[in-house]
């Protein structure tokens, strides 16, 4: 009794260890909870939209009829969720030909500010490794047109807006500015 | 430093008070006491807030802890002749669960802790800040039956403007202790329960799609816990151990679920079956008692919150409610044909399962996509379940592999509910993505915020009590074989 106690106990702790390290290390993760609200009112957390999700959440969650332009190759400047979102897109709904677009290239620091600023008004902020260094954490602004939401085909473009700071939004907001 | 004037007291005392009366309900089984006292909890919630949108008067955390103290009268009527001891533990229970929940406020704001992202929880916490006024906001169609009320109810009893700080944790806790409840009275073997539930909570611990669970603005861990007590009801009944305490408990689970959303209604619907048929030496009123704490508290805050059903009304939903009452009422008539049996009943469980599949096979041509979206999220890591149902599917193989013996009466119970539940869950979903133009009844899509991915926490404490009851087989197995081979050594020691 006391031999196979011992043989079953050190067997079915190593494997949890196990699968909870391949867990942790081997599969996707995003966000558990959001971390140091500054608020707990319930009008201010929708109002500010005081929570985190990622990315690729937010694109299966909202965007699921989508096509997504630029989020460039995984390892070479492309974001490094972009493999995962090939499983939802399947490749011809990705292009991965081309690099992230730079929004900055071209326009005013003025114009790119108030560009920012209404993505933000509107947007999911999170934040992710950076497509141009894995090490450093960047921000994402992701958003779109809400009255096409529902729309079959909407095109969501992965752009780069500053140093640190990126966005995911539909090509309609990109061609009004 | 934390401010004493951010602990939630009125909230606090409620739900010690109510833990108190839990205990004494369930004395013989005290283990449940704290998963239970928290689904009275919420039962109790609800109902104050119903009070405050019919009295607008009144201050719902009087009626709450009025409700609570009642609870406790109860609890301490039921148990005469109740010994000091008891008294003393009960009271104990108490302030152990009231401190807990002290503790998570504390956590939860120094850590400044939520999880409200997506639709869903900012609907719950718009909902629940007006019924601190005693104003139910009405989302848009059916959105309102879907987000349900038990939820945004609870989450009103925080502080002005605010959501309900630190309870969802101690929910999360709840149903981990559920789950361990239901695994202890399945196997007598300490040392396999142990070691199984320990290893079985690091893996969900592990395991983001479940650690999500801990603050997510949802009903899920709740639901969790909810089944794990209705399966410790459920195989009490079918080992005819029951007692009223047990029925007790099993209403107060049902009615708990009912408070909570809509669509439990149906998610429930083969677990009350089942119930229903495990329970048959008991009263029939005990039996129709299952029925009833299933429709009614749905019915009550559907009508109040002013939702109606064409043709009918206002009156809609209490028609409804009697409608499936005499749904039970059927069942049980039914049931006592000769052809009713413990195999039927689990085959007809297991047949809402495939009927469910079948179904949407024939009228969606997206149910192929939803069944690779599962696979997707489940084992492709995309529904954030990591290595954990990999890992438990290939166990399950090996167990069954190790020993092949007949099943026992336990193991075909859980799966029938199990499957069961299974296809009321995807019925659900299916018929949610055929209300949506555009997405042709696709039940299953990918990533985290897929409804039925996060609702296979549900089905947690049904599937680790399948593996746990094989796992013990096993473990028996090899015991006698090892206790064989040792009284083989000895004899041939034997000069």
């Amino acid at each position: 009794m006391r031999r196979t106690g011992f043989i079953v106990s050190f067997l079915a702790v190593s494997a949890a260890i196990g699968v909870a390290v391949t867990s942790l290390v081997g599969f996707p993760r995003d966000i558990v909870v959001t971390q140091n609200m500054a608020t707990f009112d319930s009008s201010t957390i929708v109002g500010q939209k005081l929570w985190n999700e990622t990315p690729v959440q937010l694109l299966y969650t909202f965007m699921r009829g989508g096509t997504l332009l630029n989020p460039g190759v995984p390892g070479e400047g492309g974001f490094e969720f972009g493999t995962r979102l090939r499983l939802a897109y399947g490749d011809e709904k990705i292009g991965f030909g081309n690099q992230i677009a730079d929004v900055r290239d071209g326009v005013t620091s003025d114009v790119l500010d108030a560009f920012r600023s209404n993505l933000r008004t509107t947007g999911y902020e999170s934040v992710t490794p950076c497509p141009h260094d894995y090490d450093l954490d960047c921000e994402v602004i992701f958003t779109w047109n809400r009255d096409r939401t529902k729309e079959v085909g909407i095109q969501m473009v992965f752009i780069r807006l500053g140093e640190r700071e990126y966005g995911v939004v539909d090509d309609s907001l990109l061609g009004t500015e | 430093m934390i401010d004493l004037q951010l602990i939630n007291w009125p909230v606090t005392l409620s739900l010690g008070l109510i833990q108190i009366g839990s205990f004494l309900f369930l004395r013989a089984s005290r283990n449940l006491a704290f998963p239970v006292a928290i689904m009275v909890f919420v039962t109790g919630a609800s109902l104050s807030v119903l009070v405050k949108i019919l009295i607008p008067a009144v201050d719902v955390n009087v009626v709450l802890v009025v409700i609570s103290a009642l609870v406790v009268f109860l609890g301490f009527v039921w148990a005469r002749p109740l010994p000091r001891k008891s008294a003393i533990l009960a009271f104990a229970a108490g302030a152990v669960t009231a401190a807990l929940f002290v503790v998570s406020q504390v956590v939860t704001r120094l850590g400044g802790y939520s999880s409200i992202g997506f639709g869903d929880g900012q609907t719950v916490i718009g909902i629940s800040e007006g019924l601190q006024v005693g104003v139910y906001d009405r989302p848009d169609g059916i959105i309102g039956l879907k987000r349900g009320f038990g939820l945004p109810a609870y989450q009103s009893l925080g502080f002005e403007g605010e959501f309900l700080v630190g309870f969802l944790p101690v929910v999360f806790l709840a149903a981990l202790v559920a789950t361990y409840v239901l695994l202890s009275s399945l196997i007598s073997n300490k040392a396999l329960l142990n070691v199984s539930y320990s290893s079985l909570l690091v893996i969900l611990l592990s395991t983001e799609s479940v650690t999500r669970h801990v603050y997510l603005m949802n009903t899920h861990s709740l639901t969790w816990t909810i089944f794990a007590v209705l399966l410790v009801g459920l195989l009490k009944f079918v080992k005819s151990e029951q007692d009223k305490s047990t029925w007790v408990m099993v209403c107060v689970a049902l009615a708990a679920g009912s408070m909570l959303r809509a669509d439990n209604l149906l998610i429930f619907a083969p677990t009350l079956v089942l119930l229903t048929w495990v329970a048959r030496s008991q009263p029939k009123s005990h039996r129709i008692g299952f029925w009833v704490a299933t429709f009614v508290p749905f019915a009550a805050w559907a009508t109040i919150l002013g939702f109606d059903l064409p043709i009918l009304g206002p009156l809609g939903f209490p028609v409804f409610a009697v409608f499936g009452i005499l749904v039970g009422l059927g069942v049980m008539w039914l049931m006592d044909k000769p052809w009713a049996s413990d195999k039927v009943m689990q085959w007809l469980a297991k047949g809402v399962l495939v009927g469910t599949l079948v179904l949407a096979f024939a009228l969606s041509p997206s149910a192929w996509t939803a069944i690779v979206n599962m696979f997707i999220n489940l084992f492709l890591g995309e529904g954030l379940w990591g290595a954990t149902p990999l890992f438990l599917v290939l166990l399950y193989v090996a167990l069954i592999l190790f020993d092949r013996g007949p099943v026992s009466q336990q193991q075909k119970w859980i799966f029938a509910l199990v499957a069961g539940t299974m296809g009321a869950m995807i019925l659900a979903k299916f018929g949610d993505g055929l209300s949506q133009p555009g997405t042709l009844g696709v039940f299953a899509r990918i990533g985290w915020g897929d409804s039925l991915n996060r609702m296979l926490v549900y089905l947690i404490p049904g599937a680790v009590a399948l593996l746990i009851l094989r796992a013990e087989r096993v473990w028996n197995r090899f015991d006698e074989k090892s206790k064989r081979q040792v009284v083989a050594n000895q004899t041939k020691k034997r000069p």
